[in-house]
């Protein structure tokens, strides 16, 4: 701190030299072409950082000093001027087209605004019109293909609401959240979601609670150098985001409203030739569909057991009884599909007000979005969210702020993944000529027995004789199974901002995120693996409280010779409590969903909390050289108290240096180079350890053995506690990630080419992970600062102005990364699984291998990698795991193509996916039930062929399979083998995995505006937007089944399997904006 | 131009103040302890040594047994021995991490405040679950197991495991007849507290661990001061009010996988089905209550029903009168002759008779029969020598077929198979799932695999026999 307090005198010193300048207002207007006004232009005062802008009309009024000379006017997408002010005090501009990243301005760490061209590192923006526009319902998604380096990946398919994870330049950490920070209006907020494993419902990405339409822009901090104020919180990125302000004079009232189509884009296939059963014959309740042929049944109606039990549908009023023989050939994989899934459809609507004086601003806006999904029933998301921001300057030098928001989100889950309750689970397994359409009703055990009510009926249930359905209906998931999230959010940031000189300036921010999440999961009674019923609620609270404080000057001493100065001061507080209680067999069925209807014995309780605080002291430096170098460097020293006792305080410094080598005389006159500069950064940020970890702990344990049986210790003797088998680490420090970059950014021909280039390095020390022990040691794992990651990668983004005149633009970017990830050092731990979701073929970290790289079983091979076959000419399973192949993309790009002419324009975005690996594990599973389509064909042997359980199916002979040739002859895959290693549960992953390189058509959208309407409403409308859009319209992948952007694991550093994931979707959107 | 100072001077005040104290002491967890006594850690160790006895491990080991057949999912591939190094991983942890550390631990912590009784019986239940291992997969780590400065425990030889387990039990009998304890009477969860018959059961184990070494005359000697009446058996006792102290065995098939077990084409329903072709009953036997008992169904399945062995409130064998009874049989059949054999047979069969450890809503006065087999029985064309044996081998043989039927759903089972497996003429033709051989071991698990660099490389297959039964 010493450092930073000599800063702070000099400071002090600079302070006593303060002036009083006299003030001037300057107003004007600012049109484009057309005479066309230009709305939230930016107008400055040169060599201050006095700014202002321009209203809906575009006009500005700004007060500077009578010195002062110039004016600075900017505008996205427009070349920015400098005007003389001279002695005029009205101002008319008119700016001129020039290339989008043209003088772009750029929001740094702290939320200060300054030009691209200054910085030593690369960043991305992303307009709020961006991501508005999008067509995704939250924002994580909506952020998809739109920077280069930044990857947004799904996770289980278009769930509403759903968790997508953000990464940026790779994963920096093993076991920590990969999300980047979310720094919003200055505060730190929750921009992530709880870890929700592989199983249960999704839970929802905190980042979508925020209004896409309240945001002005996204900027994303890529590397270490950008993020390194932030410190322990940075190590993944940061995005920095601004929502909207008012400005000028006139009250601007936006109006717009969106309507959605959504569909599934895609389902697994399934077969239909073949019956329930097994071994070839069709049989009643069985789990799987290997079953009889249905073209060699006789069509005849089935016979049914009438003196039998049956059971009689609530839903449809049928009566179904055991058949005894299935005659009919009738299949109902669509109409079981039907009855679960619908077109589903959202409306979006929002209204903003904005406006102003000269003295204050406000913003205030009420979105609306109302989504029924797909899946007909309980599965939906809401959102209702309120802002409003408003900044008052008290005195000339005093300007207050704040900025505040309230989110309601509410929504209904669908159960999924690793999860007998899955929806997917259901149907997908369902046997081909099983009819789901009665799921809930009565059961009779005798045609004159007494009812049995509220029975589930499902494949392996027919008329519901047992409580226990083996497999729920996909109907009694959608229709009985509840899963409710509500969220109440509550973020606020107020400022003060003081500027008693025109170069310096104080500024005080302190920002609280409060989030409330209510979870109930109710499973009725009757449902599989809950045959009594089961009830949980959960309440998450986390409040999240940051304070800034700090000082900055900024000069400009010359016109060769400008520096900024600041100190500050950090203090983060993040306070979590989780208060639960779950429950087992209802008291009452259908009663109260409620802890109460619970015997007491039943309930088991949970109450946690969770208190972390960091603080920091930080300073920043920069100089500019002739307009053209310029070299920056901060600095933060942070101590956090889920540090060891050892480990106090820790530092992060950064420094970046640009060079505009351009504005070299030798490049003056350049017709094809018109802009150049070459950058280069280093930094190091950080990630904090997980609370509590510092000691051994005692834990009442659940003790599981390997195949989902538990005993819970606490219910014998009068409760519990043994040594836990996580050891506890009282030399913890934070995980620290080193990155430089290099890079530059170029623009050619008047601008109209402009690329950008970045190559960076970084490497995470120190990486935090439970590492496993071999559990001889008496401990499962140790958490400890043992990994060491890298990532390599190269960002490049391109825009081409291809054409414009009066009429016509033609526009296309492209943003394309790539990043190599891999994992240096695990302290000599072979691999490390990152998923305890409990499929196997885990993701794992392995040390000489990308994070991820799938790990488990395959085949037996030879030295020559050759594989080792049997007598019959099958390969073998190996029985100790093996990498088997990357999850993480070569590289990742996206076009944007627009057009636009005269009041129309179209967006084309194309994003693709290059390589990697995803792991079918769904696909695998159904091998074995035998309800994949690839188990549906027939074959005929061309020779005698061997079976995997020995027998041998004679030339001529037609079955039920696939020939496949292992390297001794061709053999044949049938249900000996999809029910053995070559289905899932014969454990062999290898064989599922595949190549997830994709395309899709990410966006579409044609819009029309309206313009010049002032006339006919009487001034009361200034424009009205008409857009029709598509999201997602096209998909190449290599998956059959399933939208390849989808991930069981949620979004963890676990990646690439695909497990009973629900489906991804596409949608066709309308639009209406109104301006008024 | 006051106020502007004031406010600027606050700010910079604010700056000044960073400082580590802000962050200091607050990482002490609030909703965990950091220890525990070592009666508070009691049902801990127990509950684990129960599940590592009657769930997974018991599971797999009966589907390699003959005693029910994996139908679906993970246990199709079980029932057709392909398994995976990760498939072990839980009962190593419950055997190491979980059983062993906590009993150490716990040890050490009633040893400090002289807690005699307690000391020996971390003692017995170390040397359960230790004994269990070294039974399923052969070397183990034991004397490196739980030692800090042992971050990879060597792999202790099979032979001296079962030593170090016989001193264990030894020590655990010295310090179960203490006189020295606090009472933990409320957190003991097999007998309230009382030593008797954990010092009975710690000998019945000692027992065993002999047999498994064909140290007969010493599985004799610790025998005789085994378990000596049914009411001493040492049970796992499953009240059932919620999933998490049900019966695990019934937690799979009846609340977790059910279809995923069942009784098809099991060599234990062959010889305990009444109505099946190979059915063990003759004139002086009848199976028809311990089959009801354990099985149940046209297509048999294993009985879930209230009161039968795989209910979920029925006690789960750990070490009973049954097995010391079978232990007597044997060793005395073996070592003194066909006479004192048969009368430890008899002895079995008299406790049978009166219904033995069948469930008593199972039990009719005529479905269970077990009268006292004369030698003449045993003589060639005898009732209870079908397969044309001499005496004596008829003698061991009938009593290895009745260990055999007695540990249906326990591991004790897949023990006695591979320990008697050269003995071709008396042992239990228990026919392999597929191929030609039952499997002899279990896996050493992915973990071990991967965080221990003294894990045998490679780890020996499935089919290599421990170093006892080699």
């Amino acid at each position: 701190m010493k450092k930073n307090q000599q800063l702070l005198l000099v400071l002090l010193l600079l302070l006593t030299t303060s002036v009083n300048a006299q003030l001037r207002t300057i107003t004007g207007q600012v049109t484009k072409e057309n005479n066309e006004p230009v709305p939230n232009a930016t107008v400055a005062v040169r060599n201050t950082s006095i700014a202002s802008q321009t209203d809906s009309a575009g006009h500005f009024s700004i007060r500077c000093p009578v010195n002062a000379t110039k004016l600075i006017i900017s505008y996205v997408g427009y070349k920015t001027e400098e005007v003389a002010i001279g002695t005029r005090s009205d101002i008319a501009i008119t700016l001129s087209q020039g290339s989008a990243a043209l003088q772009d301005v750029v929001v740094t760490a702290l939320g200060f605004e300054t030009k691209k061209e200054k910085l030593g590192y690369a960043t991305s923006k992303v307009d709020g019109a961006q991501v508005a526009n999008s067509g995704e319902v939250g924002l994580t998604d909506a952020l998809g293909g739109k920077a280069s380096g930044v990857r947004v990946s799904r996770t289980s398919g278009s769930d509403p609401g759903a968790s997508s994870q953000i990464l940026i330049r790779g994963q920096s950490t093993i076991t920590r959240s990969t999300a980047p920070l979310v720094v919003l209006d200055g505060t730190p907020v929750n921009g992530s979601s709880r870890d929700q494993g592989g199983g249960g419902t999704t839970s929802g990405s905190r980042l979508n609670d925020i209004n896409p339409d309240d945001i002005a822009t996204i900027q994303v901090l890529k590397g270490a150098s950008a993020a390194a104020l932030w410190g322990t919180q940075a190590a993944n990125g940061v995005l920095m985001i601004t929502t909207k302000k008012g400005s000028g004079q006139k009250t601007a009232v936006n109006v717009s409203s969106t309507y959605s189509l959504d569909q599934v884009n895609m389902r697994y296939p399934m077969q239909t030739t073949y019956g329930q059963g097994l071994n070839g014959k069709w049989a009643i309740n069985a789990p799987r569909s290997w079953g009889d042929r249905i073209a060699d049944r006789s069509g005849q109606p089935d016979v049914f057991d009438m003196n039998g039990p049956y059971f009689l549908a609530y839903n449809n009023g049928q009566k179904y009884y055991n058949s005894t023989q299935k005659n009919s050939k009738q299949t109902f994989v669509d109409q079981n599909w039907d009855e679960v899934l619908h077109n589903g459809y959202y409306w979006d609507n929002n209204v903003s007000v904005s406006g102003g004086d000269s003295k204050s601003n406000y913003f205030f806006s009420i979105g609306n979005i109302d989504q029924k999904w797909v899946i007909k029933s309980n599965s939906d998301y809401q959102r209702t969210s309120i802002r409003l921001n408003a900044s008052r300057k008290i005195t000339d030098w005093l300007t207050l702020s704040n900025k505040g928001t309230y989110a309601l989100t509410n929504s209904n889950r669908i159960q999924r993944g690793v999860n007998t309750g899955g929806f997917t689970t259901a149907i997908l397994r369902t046997s081909p000529d099983f009819d789901n359409a009665g799921y809930i009703g009565d059961y009779y055990s005798t045609p004159n027995g007494s009812a049995v009510p509220n029975r589930q009926r499902s494949y392996r249930n027919a008329v519901g004789a047992t409580a226990d359905p083996g497999f729920n209906n996909p109907q009694w998931d959608i229709y009985q199974l509840t899963n409710k999230d509500n969220v109440n959010r509550f973020i606020n940031s107020a400022e003060l901002n003081a500027k008693p000189l025109s170069w310096l300036n104080f500024v005080a921010r302190a920002g609280v995120d409060f989030l409330d999440e209510e979870v109930k999961n109710n499973w009725p009674v009757n449902t599989a693996t809950a045959t009594g019923g089961s009830y949980s609620r959960n309440e998450f609270k986390q409040t999240l409280f940051n304070l800034d404080v700090f000082a900055r000057a900024e000069k400009n001493f010359s016109d060769a010779f400008s520096g900024n100065l600041l100190v500050g001061f950090n203090y983060n507080s993040n306070y979590n409590t989780v208060l639960s209680g779950s429950a087992l067999n209802f008291i009452i069925p259908g009663g109260p969903q409620s802890l109460n209807n619970f015997p007491s014995a039943n309930i088991g309780p949970d109450d946690e909390y969770t208190l972390s605080k960091s603080n920091a002291g930080y300073a920043s430096a920069g100089i500019g050289l002739y307009d053209q170098l310029f070299i920056n460097g901060t600095f933060r020293a942070e101590a956090a108290s889920t540090f060891g006792s050892n480990n106090s305080r820790f530092f992060y410094p950064s420094t970046d240096i640009a060079w505009t080598f351009t504005k070299l005389k030798m490049f003056g006159n350049s017709r094809v180079l018109s802009f150049g500069k070459i950058r280069g950064s280093f930094g190091i940020v950080g990630i904090q350890p997980a609370p509590y970890q510092t000691s051994n702990l005692f834990v009442s344990p659940i003790w599981n053995d390997q195949l989902l049986s538990s005993l819970t210790a606490g219910l014998y003797g009068n409760g519990t506690y043994v040594q836990s088998s996580n050891k506890g680490n009282p030399q913890l420090k934070p995980e620290r990630k080193q990155e430089f970059e290099v890079g530059t950014d170029l623009r050619f021909i008047q601008d109209k080419l402009i690329v950008g280039l970045t190559y960076y390095q970084n490497k995470t020390v120190d990486a935090l992970l439970s590492i496993p022990q071999a559990t001889s040691t008496g401990f499962s794992s140790i958490y400890a600062n043992a990994g060491s990651i890298q990532n390599k990668g190269v960002e490049a983004d391109v825009s081409y102005n291809i054409f414009r005149n009066k009429d016509w633009n033609v526009n296309f970017d492209i943003n394309w990364s790539k990043n190599d990830n891999k994992v240096t050092s695990l302290n000599g731990v072979n691999s490390f699984s990152l998923n305890g979701s409990g499929v196997a073929g885990a993701s794992s970290a392995i040390q000489g291998y990308p994070l991820g790289e799938l790990y488990g079983i395959g085949w037996q091979r030879d030295s020559k990698a050759q594989l080792i076959l049997d007598a019959n000419g099958f390969p073998k399973a190996d029985v100790v795991s093996k990498p088997l192949g990357n999850p993480n993309p070569d590289w990742r790009g996206a076009v944007g193509f627009k057009v636009a002419y005269k009041n129309f324009s179209l967006y084309v975005l194309v994003e693709h996916s290059q390589g990697g690996v995803i792991m079918d594990a769904t696909e695998a599973v159904l091998l074995d039930y035998g309800t994949s389509a690839t188990t549906g064909h027939e074959n005929t042997a061309t020779t005698a062929l061997k079976t995997l359980a020995g027998t041998t199916i004679a030339a001529g002979t037609r079955f039920r399979g696939n020939i496949q040739d292992f390297g001794a002859g061709p053999v044949a895959l049938e249900q000996s083998w999809y029910t053995g290693i070559g289905g899932w549960f014969g454990n062999v992953y290898e064989q599922y995995i595949h190549n997830n390189t994709w395309t899709r058509f990410r966006e579409l959208t044609l819009a029309y505006t309206l313009k010049g309407i002032s006339r006919w409403t009487k001034g009361s409308i200034s424009s009205i937007i008409v857009e029709v859009s598509g999201r997602n319209l096209l998909l190449f992948s290599n998956l059959k089944g399933i939208d390849p952007d989808t991930n069981l694991n949620s979004n963890s550093s676990a990646r690439g399997v695909t497990y009973f994931d629900d489906p991804g979707t596409r949608s066709y959107l309308a639009s209406l904006k109104l301006n008024f | 131009m006051k106020t502007k100072y004031l406010i600027v001077g606050i700010l910079l005040a604010g700056v000044l103040s960073s400082c580590k104290k802000m962050v200091a002491g607050i990482n002490n967890n609030p909703n965990l302890p950091t220890d525990a006594d070592a009666p508070t850690m009691l049902p801990g160790v127990e509950t684990a040594d129960m599940i590592l006895q009657g769930g997974d491990v018991a599971r797999t080991a009966s589907t390699w047994s003959g005693y029910c057949t994996g139908e679906l999912l993970q246990s199709t591939q079980i029932q057709a021995y392909n398994v995976i190094a990760g498939n072990f991983d839980q009962s190593w942890f419950l055997v190491y991490a979980a059983v062993l550390k906590n009993a150490r631990i716990m040890r050490e912590k009633a040893r400090a405040v002289n807690n005699m009784r307690l000391v020996g019986l971390s003692q017995l239940l170390e040397a359960h679950a230790v004994g269990t291992a070294a039974d399923l997969w052969g070397d183990i780590p034991f004397t490196q197991a739980f030692d800090a400065q042992y971050p990879a425990p060597v792999y202790d030889a099979q032979a001296s495991v079962y030593k170090n387990v016989q001193s264990l039990l030894d020590s655990a009998i010295t310090n179960m007849n203490s006189s020295s304890f606090t009472d933990f009477s409320t957190q003991e969860v097999f007998f309230a507290g009382k030593m008797p018959p954990f010092i009975q059961a710690a000998y019945t184990l000692k027992a065993r661990n002999y047999l498994h070494v064909r140290d007969y005359p010493s599985a004799l000697a610790a025998a005789n001061n085994g378990i000596s009446t049914a009411a001493n058996s040492w049970l796992a006792p499953y009240p059932a009010t919620t999933k998490g102290n049900t019966n695990p065995w019934y937690q799979y098939q009846a609340i977790d996988r059910s279809g995923s077990l069942d009784g098809k084409g099991a060599y234990a329903v062959g010889l305990l089905n009444p109505a099946g072709s190979s059915y063990r009953g003759n004139s002086k036997t009848n199976e028809t209550a311990r089959y009801t008992y354990l099985y149940s169904g046209s297509i048999p399945t294993l009985n879930v029903a209230t009161g039968a062995f795989f209910y979920s409130k029925t006690s789960f064998p750990m070490v009973t009168y049954t097995e010391n009874l079978l232990i007597l049989a044997e060793c005395d059949a073996r070592l003194n002759g066909f006479a004192a054999g048969l009368t430890r047979l008899n002895a079995y069969r008299a406790y049978m008779a009166q219904g033995g450890y069948i469930g008593t809503t199972f039990l009719t006065s005529t479905n269970h029969q077990y009268d006292a087999y004369l030698a003449a029985d045993f003589n060639a064309g005898g009732i209870a020598n079908k397969r044309s044996l001499s005496p004596a081998d008829a003698l061991l043989s009938n009593i290895l077929e009745e260990r055999y039927v007695a540990f249906v759903g326990q591991i004790e089972g897949f023990n006695d198979l591979r320990r008697t497996q050269k003995e071709t003429s008396v042992s239990v033709p228990v026919p392999p799932n597929t191929g030609n051989q039952i499997p002899q071991r279990f896996l050493y698990p992915q973990g071990e695999v991967d965080g221990n660099s003294s894990v045998p490389k490679p780890i020996p297959g499935l089919f290599t026999a421990t170093p006892v039964n080699e």
